[in-house]
């Protein structure tokens, strides 16, 4: 028998599958054959060397994992709710008090543009008109007043006539 | 517990039981945990590595076919797992392998000398974790993982082949073929060590 042979039976052997007869004949070659024993050898040794690293699976590691996968994927809906809020409340919290801003700002504006059209609408009463030119005029700033027209009295400033 | 105890474990987890998940973990945590031991080597990443197979694990119920057998699934999550870790790893460091050093070879050599005279001892082993990781890391990484879960977990070759959705003959020739490398490696350093004499 040559060593490649005697190597495949002696994989056969590991695996508990080799016939009565291949034993013998592998048993024959192994007793003329140092390298070949060398070989059975080590790979005995090797699988008891592994297996000697055999590790040990730490305290509390069944508990960890359930922990880890209640962080990722909670059973109901409100504390995703509660997770969502508590990671994106800054960012949010921004974006709120922008839009807020923005949105005073806006009525502030508006506001203003109604009290503007307010003012002038008041002054549409020929008296008050009569006191503007009269100041205007006291100014050197008056440049005559066009005839508001009836369609104006009910306008926004952005609307009216020219 | 038998396979349809499995069944039921999974069911429950699925009805949103988590008790059932942990009693799940923990019959399955020490193959698990022994499959990513042995595949990537001692670390502090293993547990970390082991408790995401467990996630993916959970994650992945709802698309288990469940009139296949539960662990041969479970083992392949904890496997796709481990070579995506040593790919990350060879990205990261580009090493695929380290020689041993004349001075490992000679360790390697009294420790196989030693079990032939069964004079090997616990603090042999414990002191030699990474000679041990230098040889694994020259077998390729399929014929690895066929011969770690063969020779130190004990899987059948059946059970191999659904693991590694393959057949039967292949998982038994990526054995052979890691075993083949093994008597090469130590055939050249018994070679070396008696030159040296």
């Amino acid at each position: 028998m040559q060593c490649a042979e005697a190597v495949r039976l002696l994989s056969k052997r590991r695996d508990d599958e080799l016939a009565s007869d291949q034993q013998a004949s592998l048993e024959q070659h192994l007793s003329g054959c140092a390298e070949c024993r060398l070989v059975a050898a080590a790979w005995e040794f090797h699988a008891v060397w592994q297996k000697g690293f055999e590790p040990v699976v730490p305290v509390g590691f069944a508990a960890r994992v359930v922990r880890r996968v209640q962080q990722k994927l909670p059973s109901s809906v409100w504390p995703l709710l509660e997770n969502l809020a508590a990671r994106f409340f800054p960012a949010v919290a921004a974006a709120v008090a922008v839009l807020g801003i923005a949105l005073v700002a806006t009525i502030q504006r508006d506001l203003r543009r109604d009290a503007d059209w307010y003012s002038y609408e008041a002054l549409t009463a020929e008296s008050q008109r009569a006191e503007l030119v009269a100041y205007l005029q006291q100014e050197g700033t008056f440049e005559g007043l066009a005839p508001i027209p009836e369609s104006n009295l009910s306008q926004p400033e952005e609307n009216r006539e020219k | 517990m038998t396979e349809d105890d499995d069944l039921l474990l999974v069911e429950e987890v699925l009805a949103g039981n988590e008790d059932a998940f942990r009693r799940l973990v923990e019959k399955y945590e020490r193959r698990i945990f022994g499959i990513v031991y042995h595949y990537l080597g001692p670390g502090d990443e293993v547990e970390d590595v082991a408790q995401e197979v467990f996630i993916k694990i959970y994650k992945g119920l709802s698309g288990y076919d469940a009139s296949k057998p539960f662990a041969p699934w479970a083992y392949r999550v904890a496997v796709n797992r481990c070579l995506d870790e040593l790919r990350r790893r060879r990205l990261r460091r580009s090493i695929r392998f380290s020689e041993l050093t004349p001075a490992e070879e000679a360790q390697t050599h009294r420790l196989l000398q030693k079990f032939q005279s069964d004079e090997l001892g616990d603090d042999d082993v414990a002191s030699s974790a990474q000679i041990l990781q230098k040889i694994l890391a020259r077998l390729n990484d399929k014929d690895r993982m066929a011969f770690v879960l063969r020779e130190v977990e004990g899987m059948e070759y059946e059970q191999l082949a659904a693991l590694m959705k393959s057949s039967q003959n292949s998982v038994r020739i990526r054995v052979f073929r890691a075993r083949k490398k093994l008597k090469e490696m130590y055939l050249k350093i018994a070679r070396s060590q008696v030159a040296k004499t």
